[in-house]
């Protein structure tokens, strides 16, 4: 008995692992989505573009992968169905086309702003319980269509989309593009303390929609800031970055300029690097590259009728390009004043944006008030999420200038050409 | 075959830790929210002051093997009857595990096999668990356990870039009455009683509070780090929502393109406890037969036990049916391990002491 069972599991694995028999499905029996769409459909019904990875086009490198602009991309193939839910259209998807429709690849998920507005909470929920589907999926809203946005989705650049896609939304490389992930918006849509930022997708030249009127003329930033939708870029590939998408909750409260990225990116103290530019009475421009290295400073009040809120951002600024200015141990105090006080105005911009207007809690400083309360149900009392539009809030800004690059900081055009 | 301390600690921790892989962490989570860590410290305390009392009443005994204690304390009638609750506890525990886990993992992965496809494999498992009996299992939880630990470990640390410090606060969860109800988590440690099933394998029986103290320690010491992590990762009160913590632990696994999909990891955890939690319990479940009705060699029921097992598992179709069962025996074997035997121990020491 002792040889025969040996024996046995021996053979059974000799004859259950070396062979190739089609138990189950191979690799390249599945049709791998990168990106999903959810529109609205006709009726009640929704639309969904499911943008699937073109394994010949990807494999075939540069060439045959990208092809100019108005051609559309070999890259990314995309299939449009309407029906009554987002895994229904899977099913229709598996009946039309020749492989089967796999999630796990899933890298950027789609809601129009109609949907958005309407809220994304079942969609959300319905994703997060799919297990192919990875927390860290991103999620944005498109404008008008996301079927138009992935279709117009031409990287020149990279040939594999899903890398494209990746690389986009790199929190560590983006400074303008809000980046907010399935995790994200399940985690804390349902939440009181904190809501969701998300990108604001669209195609270029196409007519915007009614919303971009909703951004108000106080809303104006620095030298960088652009309107909603007016992006400063020409490229071949039609698909950009238009702004930023605030929720409350599960629903899209409203939009923001890209470079409000940056704002929620110091007050969250995510802003690793980061360049901004300052402009001076001459008109002149300094851009600085501002580094932070330790996060902002909150301090709370829940004592008082009103919440208050006092952040502390501290920040490193290295000169990158400086105007007709004379750089001595005077005029770089001047400068650091100017970062300081340009930046504490922006962000106070910022915060009356979200706090007052929005009402939205983007940068979480109901998560820093939570902690002033023992128990949970004392913090449900206080109610965070009505006193929230009533917050006073307070920003110092402490921003040195630490380098000036390889140029000799007393180096001053001017003064050569007197 | 004799066991060395450290080998049947290990045993222990990892049949109490194998809880975490289930549901059993939102236990701490419902009773005391954003807190749920200081609950499962608490419950950690409230058991190894329970088993100290436990060990203390069963070292006054003098007896070896728990069932004589059970004999001395009721007699044989009593033994039978005691012994056939105890069989009978055990086989629904074993039975109603064995479904979640079965149900679970075809949930996780294997999604398009049939539920029996995995049993199968499982109830292979439990055969080879009865005839190499439990002193092979607490071999190979010896290496398993190490192993076990060092990716949970692993775990934890790629999860720091999600740790959301402020999902502690506000810092009592909800208050004192979920403090309070920590007795309830007690059933956490429920597995201890199989140290005292192990007592006669043991090469040092006097260190036998140590080997208990230190299970409840170690384990503890994962449980609440296992809290504390799931607190810190995902905010109360939708941590609520999640049926498998661990799970969600190993998906925030998110550093780069090379540290991503960890729920490779949670599997291998999950196989690795199942089969051995599962196996142990069906060596259990046969040593408490042949302790109670004195039979020979426990060997010869196993296709018996068997069919009760695969018979009574009909009834529960899916998670949702068998959760209740699981639910009510978490508390009933607390009940037994804690305050039963408790009972037991002093009775038999008791009649003991007056015998003498």
């Amino acid at each position: 008995m002792k040889r025969v069972i040996p024996f046995f599991l021996a053979s059974v694995m000799i004859f259950s692992l070396c062979g190739c028999a089609k138990i189950n499905y191979e690799v390249d029996d599945y049709a791998y989505v990168i990106a999903v769409g959810v529109d609205k459909g006709d009726s009640d019904n929704l639309k969904i573009t499911l943008s699937f990875a073109n394994p010949n086009a990807i494999g075939g490198g540069s060439e045959s992968g990208s092809k100019s602009a108005g051609e559309g991309n070999d890259n990314l193939i995309n299939f449009t169905v309407e029906s009554s839910g987002i895994f229904n259209a899977l099913n229709v998807a598996n009946d039309n086309i020749s492989k089967m429709v796999n999630l796990s690849h899933v890298k950027l998920i789609l809601f129009s702003k109609e949907i958005a507005v309407g809220g994304i909470k079942e969609y959300i929920e319905g994703f997060t319980r799919e297990l192919s589907v990875r927390p860290a999926t991103i999620v944005a809203v498109c404008d008008n269509s996301c079927e138009d946005y992935l279709k117009s989705i031409t990287p020149k650049l990279e040939v594999n989309p899903e890398k494209y896609i990746n690389d986009l939304f790199d929190k560590n490389k983006t400074t303008f593009l809000a980046k907010a992930t399935l995790s994200d918006f399940f985690l804390w849509g349902r939440s009181k303390s904190k809501d969701v930022t998300a990108a604001y997708l669209g195609t270029q030249g196409e007519a915007k929609s009614n919303r971009y009127s909703e951004d108000k003329n106080e809303y104006s930033y620095s030298v960088d800031d652009n309107k909603t939708g007016d992006v400063p870029i020409s490229t071949e590939n039609k698909s950009v970055t238009l702004g930023t998408a605030f929720f409350d909750g599960y629903h899209l409260a409203g939009m923001g300029t890209n470079i409000e990225n940056l704002y929620m990116q110091l007050l969250i103290g995510e802003a690793s690097e980061v360049v901004y530019s300052i402009k001076d009475s001459k008109k002149s421009i300094t851009e600085v590259s501002l580094s932070q290295n330790e996060k902002p400073r909150y301090e709370v009040d829940v004592s008082g009728a009103k919440p208050k809120v006092k952040i502390k951002i501290r920040l490193e600024a290295d000169v990158m390009s400086i105007g007709d200015i004379r750089v001595d141990k005077n005029t770089y105090k001047e400068l650091e004043k100017k970062l300081k006080k340009a930046l504490t105005k922006e962000l106070n911009t910022y915060m009356y944006k979200i706090v007052k207007d929005l009402k939205v809690d983007s940068i979480g400083i109901g998560n820093y008030a939570k902690s002033r309360f023992l128990t949970w149900q004392e913090w449900e009392e206080y109610d965070w999420k009505k006193k929230y539009p009533d917050l006073q809030y307070k920003i110092e800004v402490d921003a040195n200038i630490v380098k000036f690059g390889l140029l000799d900081k007393s180096l001053n055009i001017g003064e050569r050409r007197d | 075959m004799k066991v060395n301390e450290k080998e049947a600690v290990r045993l222990m921790v990892v049949l109490i830790i194998s809880k975490v892989f289930l549901w059993d962490i939102n236990r701490f989570v419902y009773s005391s929210g954003t807190a749920a860590w200081i609950n499962a410290v608490l419950s950690t305390v409230i058991a190894v002051l329970a088993f100290l009392i436990l060990s203390w009443v069963y070292k006054k005994t003098d007896y070896d093997d728990v069932f004589s204690c059970i004999k001395s304390a009721y007699g044989k009638t009593g033994l039978y009857i005691f012994g056939t609750a105890l069989f009978i506890m055990q086989l629904v525990n074993l039975i109603v595990v064995l479904r979640i886990y079965s149900n679970t993992i075809s949930t996780i992965t294997l999604t398009s096999a049939p539920s029996f496809f995995v049993l199968i494999f499982i109830l292979a498992t439990l055969i080879a668990s009865g005839y190499f009996g439990i002193e092979s299992i607490i071999k190979i939880s010896s290496v398993s356990c190490i192993v076990i630990v060092l990716f949970i470990v692993v775990l934890f640390l790629f999860d720091i870039p999600h740790y959301e410090l402020t999902n502690i606060f506000p810092i009592l969860g909800n208050g004192v009455s979920g403090f309070l109800n920590c007795y309830k988590n007690v059933g956490f440690y429920n597995e201890i009683l199989f140290l005292f099933f192990i007592i006669p394998l043991l090469k040092d029986r006097k260190r036998f509070k140590n080997t208990g103290l230190k299970s409840i320690i170690y384990s503890g010491i994962i449980v609440i780090l296992t809290t504390l992590v799931f607190t810190l990762t995902a905010p109360y009160p939708v941590n609520t929502q999640f049926y498998l913590p661990m799970l969600e632990i190993s998906s925030a696994v998110n550093i780069n393109v090379i540290f991503q999909r960890a729920e490779s990891v949670f599997l291998i955890l999950w196989i690795f406890t199942c089969f051995i939690y599962l196996g142990s319990a069906f060596c259990f479940v046969l040593y408490t037969f042949e302790k109670t009705f004195q039979i020979s060699d426990s060997k010869a029921i196993i296709p018996a036990v068997l069919f009760i097992v695969v018979t009574l598992l009909a009834p529960f179709e899916n998670i949702n049916e068998a959760n209740p069962i699981y639910g009510f025996m978490f508390y009933a074997f607390a009940i037994t391990v804690f305050c039963v035997m408790t009972i037991t121990f002093a009775i038999s020491a008791f009649r003991r002491k007056r015998a003498k």
